[in-house]
């Protein structure tokens, strides 16, 4: 067998495993956006200290919570599996802001939330082999001085929830919200950080 | 022998890239609002009467300061291509954040309602490859809410929100 015969024997070899291999093989993905009030465009283009109350509703409709001094909040889940809706304390929101902002009973916090859900399949030669699937959900706080109508905040977070195949939570992850300030310059508050 | 290896692997490689795209049915819950039934939302003079005869029912009434009960619209929901899920629920919450969207300058009382519609289209398409398969879904979510004074029968404002649109108000805010 000459050497150019066993190059070739070779080469047909590995196309004709490759071409074996392919068989069955898939990779499966998906994502589905479930709701989507808020896009990131839209959120830059919120200006501390500048935008209104009235721009946020134009842009996003009303949120799915408010939080005011001292109430308790129902929440509905994200997702498409709604079902029902938790409670959660005001304070919960309004501790998001306390750091750099002097709070009053004139302050209220809107609360918007977008989801979407992945998976992955990867197939390989007629067997399967799931990825848990994930809700990812954005959160968006918005700080809201009612006396003026005023924004004086944003707040934007990242959970990322696995889920088994009975629907019960593997693993949340959560990325810590920040701060975002941007536009107009911000009013200096007497001993606090100036935003 | 060269050329013919290229053309075999160009061959393989075409028909890896083969494939198709799978639309499925798109999930629709409510009535589509329509801009031409739009136009005839008057505040102040358009009455709750004829409010119900553009629309027909709507998906909820809500009240001041009360959990309000909405029932969730379908969407398609992850999962491989053959086991497709439709997913519907009542979902809770706060009626006053409704009533945000007109609280500016206007007394808001005991006798005013909101009268909330929605239309939502949920939509996914797969994309099959020889070697992989892709699947992507989205809704679409279009709101009306309807501010009805009980008392005199007359619908006083509305705020109507096409997704990926900023809201259009009956009256300015």
């Amino acid at each position: 067998m000459s050497i150019g015969n066993v190059k070739t024997f070779l080469v047909s070899a590995v196309i004709a495993l490759f071409a074996i291999g392919m068989t069955g093989c898939a990779v499966i993905s998906g994502k589905y956006v479930t709701e989507e009030p808020f896009t990131g465009e839209r959120v830059k283009q919120i200006r501390n200290y500048y935008t209104t109350k009235a721009d946020i509703l134009g842009w996003f409709g009303p949120p799915v919570a408010i939080a005011r001094q001292g109430a308790m909040l129902k929440v509905p889940p994200p997702g498409p599996v709604k079902r029902g809706s938790r409670e959660v304390p005001a304070e919960q929101f309004f501790k998001l802001f306390a750091e750099n902002h002097e709070l009053s009973v004139d302050h209220i916090v809107y609360f918007y939330q977008d989801s979407s859900l992945h998976w992955e399949e990867i197939v390989i030669l007629n067997g399967a082999f799931p990825t848990t699937p994930s809700m990812r959900v954005t959160k968006l706080w918005v700080l809201i001085n009612e006396k003026t109508g005023i924004v004086e905040d944003v707040l934007l977070g990242k959970q990322e929830t696995e889920r088994n195949m009975t629907g019960a939570v593997q693993e949340q992850k959560s990325e810590a919200a920040g701060t975002r300030t941007s536009g107009a310059v911000p009013i200096r508050k007497s001993g606090g950080r100036n935003p | 022998m060269t050329r013919s290896m290229v053309i075999t692997a160009v061959g393989l490689a075409l028909l890896c890239t083969m494939g198709c795209v799978v639309p499925t049915i798109p999930l629709k819950t409510g009535e589509p609002i329509r801009g031409d039934r739009l136009a005839t939302l008057t505040p102040g003079t358009t009455t709750k009467q004829e409010l119900l005869e553009q629309f027909g029912p709507p998906t909820a009434i809500v009240a001041q300061h009360e959990i309000a009960a909405i029932p969730a619209p379908l969407t398609w929901n992850a999962g491989p291509p053959t086991s497709f899920r439709m997913i519907a629920r009542d979902y809770r919450f706060q009626s006053d954040t409704f009533f945000e969207l007109f609280a500016s300058g206007r007394g808001i009382g005991e006798y005013h309602r909101i009268y909330y519609y929605d239309y939502v289209v949920s939509s996914k398409t797969g994309y099959i490859f020889l070697v992989a398969f892709y699947e992507s879904g989205t809704t679409e979510m279009d709101r009306l809410w309807v501010l009805v004074n009980e008392k005199s029968g007359i619908v006083e404002d509305y705020v109507f929100k096409k997704h990926s649109q900023k809201a259009s108000f009956g009256r300015t805010p």
